[in-house]
């Protein structure tokens, strides 16, 4: 029975216990491909325990980082320093910093309340389903407010509002003078 | 155990519906639709008796070269309550159900601009449907049909309310 992916990666590093060792060494027997990967194995580890002594753990990454990090700041003043101490040095650059900070908020503040700012219409969807009527819109800025015009439709009998009628809501205009006003209160 | 935690759920949910469906009745602003007659002619038979638009309003119509008329009469007014999701209707000339305006909430209404569903019908007919914007001191004009040597102007301008009226306390 062939062993699995695991076992064999464990048989190559020699960790397998004494019985699945013998068990997989007499598996390998036929196997000169497998015993050719577990010789070039020992032959990398018994190089690797001469050059590294044997209770020194291997480094890891904080390890390089924290060199890498001296070395550059042990290189890096001697370029960068000049030109960031004459910037700091220059009173302009004391008075123009918190001048921008404050203008980039203000900025932002007034281009957020326009973002959200609703805005009227500049189209305006229309419908007339009576046959021959048209209606047309217009943003008026004059009037202040959307104006649309209905063409097409007939004109109106003089009696379309009875002589009654046109008494009785002429005492109505009386008392809706107030609210023809368009200034809300 | 499972039964009763059922049927408590049952009676929030069944408890929250009428609440839900009254908030369809708040009133969340006003729409008053004025309707005024503008005419070129001075004397203008049977429209004497109907009294002048304020002037504050004719000097707006007279900048717009649409609405512009030498003379603006107000025919009827009705203000009527916005509803959050109900429709509603004003009738200007309350003598006469031939001038009508349907209006409704189109979405919830900022401080700055409402959204309305208007429709205008006459005698009966719908002759126009539009989705206007409004805020609060600009209005849709309508110029209407042609009436007595000058035309019909419909008005409808919207006054929201801050804070809605709930329908319980109508």
């Amino acid at each position: 029975m062939n062993p699995d992916n695991q076992t064999l990666l464990l048989w190559l590093e020699d960790e397998l216990s004494k019985d699945d060792q013998q068990r997989i060494d007499q598996w390998a027997a036929d196997q000169p491909m497998w015993l050719a990967k577990r010789e070039d194995a020992r032959q990398w580890r018994s190089q690797m325990s001469c050059i590294m002594p044997s209770g020194e753990e291997l480094p890891y990454g904080d390890f390089f980082q924290s060199r890498l990090l001296r070395a550059i700041e042990s290189s890096a003043p001697t370029s960068i320093t000049p030109v960031v101490s004459a910037k700091v040095a220059s009173p302009w650059r004391k008075f123009w910093l918190p001048a921008s900070v404050a203008a980039a908020m203000v900025m932002g503040f007034i281009g957020g309340t326009q973002w959200d700012k609703p805005q009227r219409a500049t189209t305006l969807v229309t419908y007339t389903p009576a046959a021959g009527v048209k209606a047309e819109f217009f943003e008026s800025s004059p009037a202040e407010g959307t104006v649309i015009v209905l063409n097409g439709i007939a004109a109106l009998p003089d009696g379309f509002v009875s002589t009654e009628t046109t008494s009785t809501d002429a005492q109505q205009s009386d008392r809706d003078a107030g609210a023809a006003t368009l200034v809300a209160p | 155990m499972t039964r009763y935690l059922i049927s408590f759920v049952c009676a929030i949910f069944c408890g929250s519906l009428p609440l839900h469906a009254e908030r369809g009745r708040d009133i969340i602003g006003t729409v008053t639709v004025t309707l005024i007659h503008a005419c070129n002619d001075a004397n203008v038979e049977g429209l004497a008796k109907f009294k002048a638009l304020d002037v504050a309003t004719q000097q707006r119509l007279v900048k717009d070269p649409h609405l512009k008329f030498a003379h603006y009469r107000t025919l009827g007014a009705d203000t009527k309550p916005l509803f959050r999701s109900y429709e509603n209707w004003a009738q200007p000339m309350s003598c006469t159900d031939d001038i009508l305006v349907r209006f409704e909430a189109q979405a919830r209404p900022s401080k700055e601009l409402t959204r309305l569903d208007l429709e205008f019908w006459l005698s009966h007919k719908k002759i126009l449907k539009t989705g206007a914007a409004l805020t609060e001191n600009s209005p849709v004009y309508v110029l209407g049909p042609e009436w007595r040597q000058g035309r019909m102007i419909l008005i409808i301008s919207h006054t929201p309310y801050q804070k809605p009226i709930p329908a319980a306390t109508q």
